[in-house]
């Protein structure tokens, strides 16, 4: 598959997913915002907000282009709270179209950062430890009960529907700590129905530029 | 791993200065302590007779990218120069484009230990083209006779 550059509504870039470019992976009213807004402010954020673990071990499914990882060093360095953040990506990309995304002077972090993180598999800064692991949730074996937060940033339900299964949920369920929370940026009834029937509460929130919802979903403690 | 800015520095003024990688199009994605990253669109002039790319550019690509991870781990006062190099060929490189990853294994005064991987992208995913790995010798500038 040949993936093109799309620019977004803020002036981010990302790429197309399908030959079609019908979907894409990130949203096109603003991929930096909505990465921002779902991850960060709803994600990340309300560790401060709710006095959480002096550190946050982080799961996210779909690592991508590493736009949120980014976003997630930055923040962990900007608030001195230690993140040990595991990604989870079956596709990784290729050096030429990282490049074209442009991301390092845009987010103004360092460009050895984001190349080392898709090349090494691995980044240790302050306050942030990654590990991308190239495979699919289905096949990662985590030490269940330990995650503080999953990001779930996987394709659409309408692109890629077996990843919003509740088997796929119920894996997420066991590796979240009881309390532990999952947002992600679908609030689709089917997406929805499937967290509730594994177990989680869900909270509807306000989305990300150009969508009315996104979920937070915890394992009741 | 130490971040040494003067000789994060020392990479790209080299690199900017290295007559043979610029002749071949070798292009300096990023630098750091951990690793350099290179790229190289092959070109016909880079393949060998049955169309894929020529071990030696490989080598030459593995080599460059093991000698600045061990440039950007050497003493800023010093000169790098390779003292053996081992390469396993995977898999033929058809490109169009090829990257490598260099990284230190052991940094010590005299010598920087070191191993470079060479990929393409094929049908989604890095095909891995081979695997080198080096032995760099740091020399002290002043004692490098031209």
């Amino acid at each position: 598959m040949n993936s093109r550059i799309v620019v977004t509504a803020d002036g981010s870039k990302t790429l197309t997913a399908d030959e079609a470019g019908t979907e894409i992976y990130h949203s096109r009213h603003g991929a930096l915002a909505e990465s921002r807004y779902v991850f960060i402010q709803q994600g990340l954020q309300i560790f401060l907000d709710h006095a959480g673990p002096a550190s946050i071990r982080l799961l996210e499914v779909g690592f991508g282009t590493g736009l949120n990882a980014m976003l997630g060093m930055q923040w962990a360095q900007a608030h001195q709270i230690p993140v040990d953040y595991t990604g989870l990506e079956p596709n990784r990309l290729s050096i030429d179209l990282l490049m074209a995304l442009d991301y390092p002077p845009l987010l103004q972090v360092p460009e050895a950062d984001f190349y080392n993180l898709h090349a090494l598999s691995r980044l240790e800064v302050p306050c942030f430890e990654a590990t991308v692991v190239t495979a699919a949730l289905e096949s990662y074996q985590g030490q269940p009960g330990t995650f503080d937060l999953v990001w779930f940033d996987a394709f659409s339900p309408r692109f890629q529907a077996q990843i919003w299964s509740a088997e796929v949920f119920q894996q997420l369920f066991e590796l979240l700590r009881p309390g532990g929370k999952l947002v992600t940026y679908s609030a689709k009834g089917d997406v929805q129905r499937a967290l509730k029937a594994t177990g989680f509460s869900l909270e509807k929130l306000p989305g990300p530029p150009g969508k009315r919802e996104m979920l937070r979903a915890t394992r009741p403690a | 791993m130490q971040h040494n800015p003067d000789a994060l520095a020392e990479v790209h003024t080299r690199f900017a200065q290295n007559a043979f990688s610029r002749h071949l199009g070798i292009e300096l994605v990023s630098a750091s302590a951990e690793a350099i990253l290179l790229r190289l669109e092959l070109l016909p002039q880079h393949r060998q007779n049955l169309g894929f790319a020529h071990g030696g550019l490989l080598a030459t690509l593995a080599d460059v990218c093991m000698g600045f991870a061990a440039v950007a781990n050497a003493r800023p006062d010093s000169h790098v120069l390779t003292g053996d190099l081992r390469i396993s060929y995977l898999n033929p490189a058809t490109g169009p484009v090829v990257w490598a990853k260099g990284y230190p294994i052991k940094v010590g005064s005299r010598l920087v230990f070191t191993e470079a991987e060479v990929y393409q992208e094929a049908e989604g995913s890095q095909k891995l083209l081979c695997k080198a790995s080096a032995s760099m010798v740091v020399v002290a500038k002043a004692d490098v006779r031209r």
